[in-house]
C-alpha cells in the first residue's frame, strides 16, 4: 500500500502538534534506517558529524534549521518562530528565535549561534551567497541583509545544509556534531553509519518517542538495503527506485510511503543560430509531441509519477500550474501542423539528445520520450554520456561568439520553492538554452517583481503568469517527474516521507 | 639466491614507480573535477560562475598538472598520500581501515578456499574423466562463471531472507575489530569463497592432471611407489608451479577487486571505497587505492616468483 | 641383494618371462579400437637379454610397459598373457601389480630427465624406492643409495645425491634412473630407449654399465630401442617389430648377419650408414666460394653469478677457436657433449657474445649479441635447434611461424607470404594443409622440417644446425637430412652442422672440425679424417659409432660382456 497523507497538521502550532495518529504512540526502542540516495560529499572521521558531510539527507535528526518546508512545500517554523521582511524591497529580513531551546551540550540557543552558523553557510551553501550581512539584534532577533530583494528568502533558511550549530570559527564550526535536534550523535562511521540517541532536552516537549536511531548509508545499493529490510535488519529504507514500488507493495509486512514531489528532468533546447530550436514552433511541437502521460505510465507506473509543465516546478508545489490536457491524437496533429508551418511538413530531425545515468530509470525515460516524439514527426538520436565530466560536456561555453555551444541534453532537477526553481529559466543560465527575447524579458521582469512582492497571493499570481509564458515559449522541456518513495516495516509508525528528501523528520516516529 | 631476491625486489620497485606515474596521469586526465561532482544540478543552477571559480582555486583544482605530479611523487616518498579535496582529511586515514578489511577478507577467503580447492582438485584429478571429475569440473565452471553478485544475492535470498540464519547486509562499522566484522559477514565470505574455490580448483585440477600424465609419475607408478606419495610429494609441488602466478594475481585481485561482493553485502572494504572515491572524483583517494592495489599485485607476484624458485630448483640458476 | 619371497632358484632353461599372443589396443576418440600390439609371443630365459627393435609407432614402448602390467590410460590388453615368475600380469589387480612392481619387475624409462621428479634431489628419489619398495630404514636407505650411485659409476656419489636432475648430465641421469630400477634387484628389467638421448661416447659408457649389470645379475633384461647398434652391442636375442607385429626374431648374430625380412634390412641400413652412405647426393661437395665466416682466436667463459658487477669468469668453454667457412660450404662440427660445439653455434647466431677473438661475416666484423646486429645480418644468419618444439611457439600455427620471417625480412603481404610458406613446405615434403596446424599436432620429423622451413624462409647465407636430428628416429633422420641437403643445394647456403652423430657429418659435410674441451682438435676433409683419424680422440669417437656396422661379424660381439 502507498500512504500519501495530504493536509498534514504541520508545525505551525506551538508547541508543534503531532499528526493525527490512529494508535497511541509508544515510547522507547530503536529503529534502524537505511538510505539509498547519493551522498555527494565525502565524510571523514573529522567531518562525519558536520551537517555538510554527515550521512546525507538526515540532518534533521541531530540538527534543526530556522525554518522547515512541509510536505505541501509550505514554510513552517522550526528554530525561528517568525520571520518578516524589514524593508519594502524584501532585501532585509528579521528572524525571531524560539525561546528556551538548548543545544545537546546544554548551552542555550542564542542569536550569536545563528550568526556564526550563517557565516559558514554564506560562504559555502549554494543558496546563501546572497546574504551580505548577519547581525544579532539587541532584542534577540537576527537580521539578514541580502544583496537584492527576495520575497522567498525563508526557503533559503530551510535548505538542507543550513543547520544551526553552536558558535565557533568558520574553520571548525559543526565538527562536534552538536545541534538542537531530537537526537544526538552517539557514534559515527564516516559515510557508512551514524548512531543517534534520544535528546532528553528536545525543545518539542514529549518528543521524540524513540530512544535510538541507527542510520546506515546504502547509497546506490538498494538491493542490499531491501535485503536487509526483508531479513528484518532494517526497519525503514528511504529513497527507493519507483520501479521497485510495485513488488514491495505485494509484501504484507511492508508499507510503501510516497513523499510526492520528487525529481524530474530538464532538457536543454539550444537556441543558437542554425539550431532547430531557434524556431519557437519546433519547440512547441516538441512540447506537444512528447507523450508525457506515456512516460509516467511506462517509466514510473501509474500513480508513481506526475506530468510536468515545462517549468522547474514540481507538481506538488502549490504554485504549480498544470498544462491544459489535450487528447493525444489532437496533440500529435497540432504538433505536425506546427512543424509544417515551420517548413518541416515531413517531420524534422533534432539531432542527438545526450543523457547521463543520473537515476536508474533515465535510459527508459528517454527511450519513451524519443518514441513518442517520433509519432509527431520529431526524430532524434539518443546518446549516453558518462556521469564523470557530464557537467562540462552538457554546459559548454555560453558565449555564442566563442563558437562552442551547450548541448541538446538533459539533467536532473529537484523540488524547490518557486524563487529558486523559476530563476533557472533566466537567459544567463544554461538550462534555459539561453532563452532571449521580449518574452524572456517579460518573464524576468515578473520574477523580479515577485521577489520583491511581500504578499503570497499576489506572488502566486505572478508565478502563474510566468508559467503561462513558459507554456507558450517552451524555452526548455520538462516533461514528467516521479515522486519520492520509502518503505518501512509495519511496526514503524509516525514516519512520513517528503518531496524534499532532506526535509524528513523523525520526531514523531515510534515503534509498535 | 639472495641476489635473485634482491634483483626481483629492485625490479618490483621500478614497476611500482612506473605504476604510480601511470596511476597519476590516468586519474588526472579524467574530465570533471571534485567540485563539479560534489554539486548537484540544483546547486550549480544557483552558484554564480565566479563563486565556482573561487572555490575551485581554494581547493587547488586549478594547479598545473606537473606541479601536482611532483608534489604527488614527493608525498609518496614521505609516505604521505595527500588529503581529500573537499573535506581536507588525510587520505591515509580514509584508506587504512578499508584496506585492512579487504586484506582480512581476502586472507580468510584464501585460508578457507585453498584447502577445499586442493582437496577438490586432487579428487577430480584422481578420478579424471569419471563421474566425480565431470561433476566437479562442471560445478567449478558454473561457480566460476556465475557473477559474484548473483551468488551473493542468491545466498542472501536463501540464508537471510527465506531462512534467516545470517545477516543479509553488514551493519558492523569500518573500524570494528576484525573478529566482529568477519563474524557479521558470513555470507560475504561464503560468496568470495565459492568463486575462489571454483577458480583455484580449476587451476589446480588442470595442473595436477597435466602432472599426473608426466613421465616421472609413470616411472614412480611403475616402481610401485604408493599412490598417495606420488600425489602429495611428487605431483602436487609440480602442479602448484604453473598455478602459483595465477593464484597470486587472483589473491591480489581479491584484495582490490571484490567490489561487487563489497557492494552487495555493504562490506566496508577498499573496493567500495574506490567506487565511492571515483564517483566523487576524490583523485587522491583513487590514487592511493590504485597504488595499494598495485603494491598488492607486485608483492603477491614477488611472493609467487619466490615460491616458484623455492618449488622449482631449475629456476634457481641465475 | 635379494629378499625372501624372491629368493628362489630359477633354472636357466626355465623361461622367466612368457608372453603369449599378447594384443594391446588403444581406444580412439571415435570409439574404434586400434591394435598397437598384435598377437605378440616370445619367451625370455633368466640371464637372457632381449632387444626389441622397431621404429617409433611400432608398438615397442607399449609392449615394454605391458611387461610391467601397465597400460597407459586409453589402452588395454585385449588378449593374451604375460607370465612372469608364474603369475599372469594381465590378470592381476592393480594392488597386486603394485606389490610386484619395483621388486619383481622394474623399468628404466625412455627420457631420464622427464622421468625424474624435477623438484627433488636425485638421492631422495632413490632412497624413496629403497625405503618403500626394499623396506630399508631411512638411514640404511641413505647409505645404500650412495653405495648404489657409486656402483653406477657416478662420481662423488654423496655430493651428487644432493643435486637435482637438471644439474646432472644426460649420462648421469640415465645412471640415476638405472639405479632406481635395479634398487630391489628385480627379476625382469625393462629398458626403454636407454641411450637415445645420449651422445656416442656417453652411450658407450652407459651400455658398458648395462652390460656389467647384466653380468652381475641373474634376472632377465629387455631393451627396447630403435638403434640396432645398441641391440648389437648388448643383446643376445633380437625381436624386430613393425606395426605391432613381430616381423623377425632370433639370435642377434643370425638376424643381423642374414636378415630374412626387408624391414629388418631397412633398419640395419639406417644403422650402417656410417660405413655405406652414398656420398653422391651431397651438394656441399661442390667447390667452396670465398670465405663467408671467419672466426679467429674466439674465447668464451660464462660469468659466475654474483652481486658484483665485475664477476670472475668461469672456466673457459671455448678457447682460441679458429674456423673459416666458405660461401655455400657445409662444415661439420663434431664432439661429445660439453665439447663447446653448441656454444660455438650460439656465438655465431648471436645468442651469446664471445669475450675474446673475432667473428667476421662476409668481410665485416659481426657484433656479438643478435640485438646489436643489423636486421640484414640477422636475416642472413639463421639457426635450427635440436628440439623444434621449444623453438616453435606452441600457441601459434606453424604457418604463422614460417610466414613471420617472410613478412619481417622480405616485407611480403599476408597473401604472398602464405603462398611462399606453402611453397617452402612443398620443398620440404610437407603438405600445405599442415600450415594451419599447431606444433604439437605434428610429428617430430614434421616439426623439425617446419623449423628448417622457417630458417630458409629468411633466405639466409649461413645456417647453423645444432643436433637437428638427434631427437628423431633413424628413418625420419634420413628424410629430414635429405630435405635439408636439397634446400641447401637450391639456395647455396653455407651450413655449420653441429652434431655428435658422425653419420650426419659423413652424409652432409665435406669438411669437419673435431672439438673437445672447448678446443678444435683437428679440421680437415671428412673422408680423410674418418678414414685415418690423426687424433686419438677422433679415433675413439669413430670407434664408438661404428660398432653396429661390425655387429654382423660375431667375433666382435661379446654378448656375455
Amino acid at each position: 500500500m502507498i500512504i500519501t497523507r495530504r493536509g498534514l497538521a504541520g508545525l505551525a502550532l506551538t508547541p508543534l502538534a503531532a499528526a493525527a495518529q490512529t494508535a497511541t504512540p509508544r515510547r522507547g526502542g530503536t529503529i534502524i534506517v537505511a538510505q539509498c540516495s547519493a551522498n555527494r560529499f565525502v565524510a571523514s572521521a573529522q567531518t562525519a558529524r558536520h551537517p555538510y558531510f554527515t550521512v546525507d539527507l538526515t540532518t534533521r535528526i541531530p540538527y534543526n534549521a530556522l525554518v522547515w518546508v512541509d510536505r505541501e512545500m509550505r514554510l513552517q517554523p522550526e528554530l525561528a518562530t517568525a520571520w518578516a521582511p524589514a524593508s519594502a524591497d524584501q532585501s532585509v529580513w528579521d528572524i525571531t528565535l524560539r525561546p528556551g531551546v538548548r543545544f545537546h551540550d546544554g548551552t542555550p540557543l542564542r542569536a550569536e549561534d545563528v550568526v556564526a552558523s550563517y557565516e559558514l553557510h554564506r560562504q559555502r551553501n549554494f543558496a546563501s551567497g546572497q546574504i551580505q550581512k548577519i547581525e544579532a539584534m539587541a532584542d534577540g532577533r537576527v537580521r539578514f541583509t541580502l544583496d537584492a530583494g527576495n520575497s522567498e528568502f525563508p526557503y533559503v533558511l530551510a535548505e538542507y545544509q543550513n543547520m544551526i550549530m553552536p558558535a565557533a570559527p568558520v574553520e571548525t564550526i559543526g565538527n562536534t556534531g552538536i545541534g538542537t535536534g531530537p537526537f544526538r550523535f552517539a557514534s559515527t562511521d564516516p559515510n557508512r553509519i551514524a548512531v543517534y540517541e534520544r535528546n532528553p532536552a528536545y525543545w518539542r516537549e514529549g518528543f521524540p518517542y524513540l530512544d535510538r536511531i541507527e542510520l546506515h548509508n546504502r547509497e546506490g545499493q538498494q538491493e542490499t538495503a531491501l535485503a536487509g529490510l526483508r531479513s528484518g535488519q532494517f526497519d525503514v529504507v528511504m529513497t527507493i527506485d519507483p520501479r521497485s514500488v510495485r513488488g514491495l507493495q505485494r509484501d504484507a509486512d511492508l508499507v510503501v510511503d510516497s513523499g510526492g514531489g520528487g525529481h524530474h528532468y530538464v532538457i536543454q533546447l539550444p537556441k543558437h543560430p542554425g539550431s532547430p530550436f531557434e524556431d519557437k514552433r519546433v519547440r512547441q511541437a516538441l512540447a506537444l509531441g512528447v507523450d508525457r502521460e506515456a512516460i509516467v505510465r511506462l517509466v514510473y507506473g501509474e500513480g508513481n509519477g506526475w506530468v510536468g509543465n515545462d517549468s522547474h516546478l514540481v507538481a506538488a508545489d502549490p504554485n504549480f500550474l498544470a498544462l491544459p490536457r489535450i487528447p493525444r491524437a489532437e496533440a500529435v496533429a497540432r504538433a505536425r501542423a506546427l512543424l509544417a508551418a515551420a517548413g518541416h511538413p515531413n517531420g524534422i530531425n533534432l539531432g542527438t539528445l545526450y543523457w547521463s545515468p543520473q537515476s536508474p530509470e533515465v535510459g527508459r525515460y528517454f527511450q519513451v520520450l524519443q518514441e513518442t516524439a517520433r509519432e509527431a514527426g520529431l526524430t532524434m538520436a539518443l546518446e549516453q554520456r558518462p556521469a564523470d565530466g557530464y557537467v562540462q560536456f552538457r554546459t559548454g561555453d555560453n558565449d555564442f561568439s566563442k563558437g562552442s555551444f551547450h548541448r541538446f541534453a538533459m539533467t536532473a532537477v529537484g523540488p524547490r520553492n518557486p524563487g529558486i526553481s523559476l530563476f533557472r529559466m533566466r537567459d544567463a543560465f544554461v538550462e534555459s538554452g539561453h532563452w532571449r527575447g521580449p518574452q524572456h524579458d517579460a518573464y524576468m521582469a515578473l520574477y523580479a517583481q515577485a521577489m520583491r512582492e511581500g504578499d503570497a497571493q499576489a506572488r502566486s499570481a505572478m508565478f502563474s503568469q510566468m508559467q503561462r509564458i513558459l507554456h507558450e515559449e517552451v524555452p526548455a522541456l520538462l516533461p514528467a517527474g516521479t515522486m519520492t518513495f520509502s518503505v518501512r516495516r509495519r511496526h514503524v509508525h509516525g514516519f512520513e516521507f517528503h518531496p524534499q528528501i532532506w526535509s524528513v523528520r523523525f520526531d514523531e516516529v515510534w515503534r509498535g | 639466491m639472495i641476489s635473485l631476491v634482491l634483483r626481483r625486489g629492485a625490479l618490483s620497485l621500478v614497476t611500482l614507480f612506473l605504476l604510480a606515474s601511470f596511476i597519476f596521469f590516468a586519474t588526472e586526465v579524467l574530465p570533471g573535477d571534485a567540485l563539479d561532482v560534489s554539486l548537484s544540478a540544483d546547486e550549480i543552477a544557483m552558484m554564480p560562475p565566479e563563486v565556482l571559480a573561487r572555490r575551485r582555486a581554494e581547493l587547488g583544482l586549478d594547479r598545473p598538472i606537473l606541479e601536482r605530479y611532483t608534489s604527488f611523487l614527493g608525498g609518496l616518498l614521505r609516505f604521505d598520500l595527500g588529503r581529500t579535496i573537499i573535506t581536507r582529511a588525510p587520505v591515509a586515514d580514509i584508506v587504512a581501515m578499508p584496506l585492512r578489511n579487504s586484506v582480512a577478507l581476502a586472507g580468510l577467503t584464501l585460508l578457507l578456499a585453498l584447502p577445499v580447492a586442493l582437496a577438490i582438485a586432487m579428487a577430480a584429478a584422481q578420478a579424471k574423466g569419471r563421474l566425480l571429475d565431470n561433476a566437479v569440473s562442471g560445478a567449478a565452471i558454473i561457480g566460476y562463471s556465475i557473477p559474484e553478485f548473483v551468488t551473493g544475492l542468491l545466498l542472501i535470498a536463501v540464508f537471510a531472507v527465506w531462512w534467516p540464519l545470517f545477516p543479509a547486509t553488514i551493519t558492523a562499522s569500518t573500524d570494528d575489530p576484525l573478529s566482529v566484522l568477519l563474524a557479521a559477514a558470513p555470507l560475504a565470505v561464503a560468496t568470495t569463497i565459492i568463486g575462489s574455490i571454483a577458480y583455484l580448483g580449476r587451476i589446480l585440477r588442470v595442473g595436477l592432471i597435466e602432472v599426473m600424465a608426466a613421465d616421472f609419475v609413470e616411472r614412480l607408478h611403475l616402481s610401485g611407489i604408493p599412490r598417495w606419495r606420488i600425489l602429495w610429494l611428487h605431483a602436487l609441488p609440480a602442479a602448484m608451479i604453473p598455478g602459483l602466478s595465477a593464484a597470486a594475481l587472483y589473491a591480489a585481485s581479491l584484495v582490490s577487486g571484490v567490489v561487487v561482493v563489497e557492494l552487495v553485502f555493504a562490506y566496508p572494504g577498499i573496493g567500495a571505497e574506490l567506487v565511492r572515491a571515483v564517483t566523487r572524483r576524490e583523485v587522491h583517494v583513487v590514487q592511493a587505492i590504485a597504488l595499494a592495489a598495485a603494491v598488492c599485485v607486485v608483492l603477491f607476484n614477488l611472493a609467487a616468483d619466490l615460491g616458484i624458485v623455492a618449488l622449482d630448483p631449475r629456476t634457481r640458476r641465475s | 641383494m635379494r629378499w625372501g619371497w624372491m629368493r628362489r632358484e630359477v633354472a636357466v632353461a626355465d623361461p622367466v618371462l612368457q608372453v603369449c599372443d599378447l594384443s594391446i589396443a588403444w581406444c580412439g576418440p571415435d570409439g574404434r579400437a586400434n591394435r598397437v600390439v598384435d598377437g605378440v609371443s616370445f619367451d625370455l630365459a633368466a640371464g637372457g637379454t632381449l632387444g626389441i627393435a622397431g621404429e617409433s609407432g611400432s608398438g615397442k614402448s607399449t609392449l615394454a610397459r605391458a611387461l610391467l602390467g601397465h597400460c597407459r590410460a586409453g589402452s588395454a590388453i585385449t588378449s593374451g598373457s604375460i607370465r612372469l615368475d608364474g603369475d599372469d600380469l594381465a590378470a592381476l589387480s592393480e594392488p597386486e601389480l603394485a606389490r610386484r612392481r619395483g621388486r619383481l619387475m622394474a623399468m628404466v624409462p625412455q627420457n631420464p630427465l622427464a622421468s625424474l621428479t624435477f623438484h627433488m634431489p636425485v638421492g631422495r628419489q632413490l632412497e624413496e624406492v629403497l625405503r618403500w619398495r626394499a623396506g630399508l630404514s631411512a638411514s640404511a636407505a641413505r647409505l645404500r643409495a650412495v653405495e648404489l650411485f657409486g656402483q653406477m659409476g657416478l662420481p662423488e656419489p654423496e655430493r651428487l645425491a644432493r643435486r637435482y636432475p637438471h644439474q646432472l648430465s644426460g649420462g648421469q641421469r640415465q645412471r640415476v634412473v638405472l639405479a632406481c630400477a635395479i634398487a630391489c634387484d628385480p627379476l625382469l628389467l625393462v629398458l626403454d630407449e636407454p641411450t637415445t638421448a645420449l651422445d656416442k661416447t656417453t652411450e658407450a659408457q652407459v651400455l658398458d654399465l648395462i652390460r656389467r649389470l647384466r653380468a652381475a645379475r641373474q634376472g632377465a633384461m629387455v631393451i627396447v630401442t630403435h638403434d640396432l647398434n645398441v641391440v648389437a652391442d648388448i643383446c643376445d636375442r633380437v625381436l624386430v617389430m613393425q606395426h605391432g607385429r613381430i616381423v623377425e626374431q632370433g639370435a642377434v648374430g643370425t638376424v643381423f648377419a642374414a636378415p630374412r625380412e626387408a624391414y629388418t634390412r631397412v633398419l640395419l641400413g639406417a644403422a650402417l650408414r656410417v660405413e655405406e652412405a652414398s656420398r653422391a647426393s651431397c651438394a656441399s661437395r661442390t667447390a667452396p666460394g670465398p670465405a663467408l665466416l671467419e672466426i679467429a682466436g674466439l674465447g668464451f667463459r660464462y660469468a659466475r653469478p654474483s652481486l658484483l658487477r665485475r664477476a670472475p669468469l668461469g672456466p673457459p668453454i671455448l678457447d682460441n677457436i679458429g674456423l673459416t667457412l666458405a660461401r655455400g660450404e657445409v662444415l661439420g662440427v663434431i664432439g661429445e657433449s660439453g665439447s663447446g660445439k653448441t656454444t660455438l653455434g650460439g656465438i655465431v647466431t648471436g645468442l651469446l657474445a664471445g669475450q675474446a677473438g673475432e667473428v667476421r661475416f662476409d668481410g665485416a666484423g659481426l657484433p656479438g649479441l643478435a640485438a646489436r646486429r643489423t636486421r640484414e645480418q640477422r636475416r642472413r644468419i639463421q639457426m635450427v635447434f635440436q628440439d623444434p618444439l621449444s623453438s616453435l611457439n606452441p600457441r601459434r600455427r606453424v604457418g604463422d611461424a614460417v610466414m613471420r620471417p617472410l613478412r619481417l625480412f622480405h616485407g611480403l603481404d599476408q597473401r604472398e607470404a602464405a603462398r611462399r610458406a606453402a611453397a617452402l613446405f612443398e620443398d620440404l615434403g610437407l603438405e600445405s594443409a599442415l600450415l594451419s596446424r599447431f606444433p604439437r599436432q605434428l610429428s617430430g620429423g614434421q616439426q623439425q622440417r617446419v623449423a628448417i622451413a622457417r630458417a630458409f624462409a629468411a633466405e639466409p647465407d649461413l645456417l647453423i644446425c645444432d643436433e637437428i636430428t638427434s631427437a628423431l628416429d633413424a628413418s625420419v633422420q634420413a628424410q629430414v637430412l635429405d630435405h635439408l641437403a636439397a634446400m641447401q643445394r637450391r639456395q647455396g647456403t653455407a651450413m655449420l652442422l653441429i652434431t655428435h652423430d658422425l653419420s650426419v657429418v659423413w652424409r652432409m659435410a665435406r669438411r669437419v672440425a673435431v672439438m673437445q674441451g672447448g678446443r678444435i682438435l683437428e679440421t680437415g676433409q671428412t673422408e680423410a679424417i674418418f678414414r685415418n683419424p690423426a687424433n686419438p680422440y677422433t679415433a675413439a669417437l669413430l670407434g664408438a659409432a661404428t660398432r653396429a656396422a661390425r655387429a654382423g661379424q660375431p667375433e666382435l660381439v661379446d654378448t656375455k660382456g
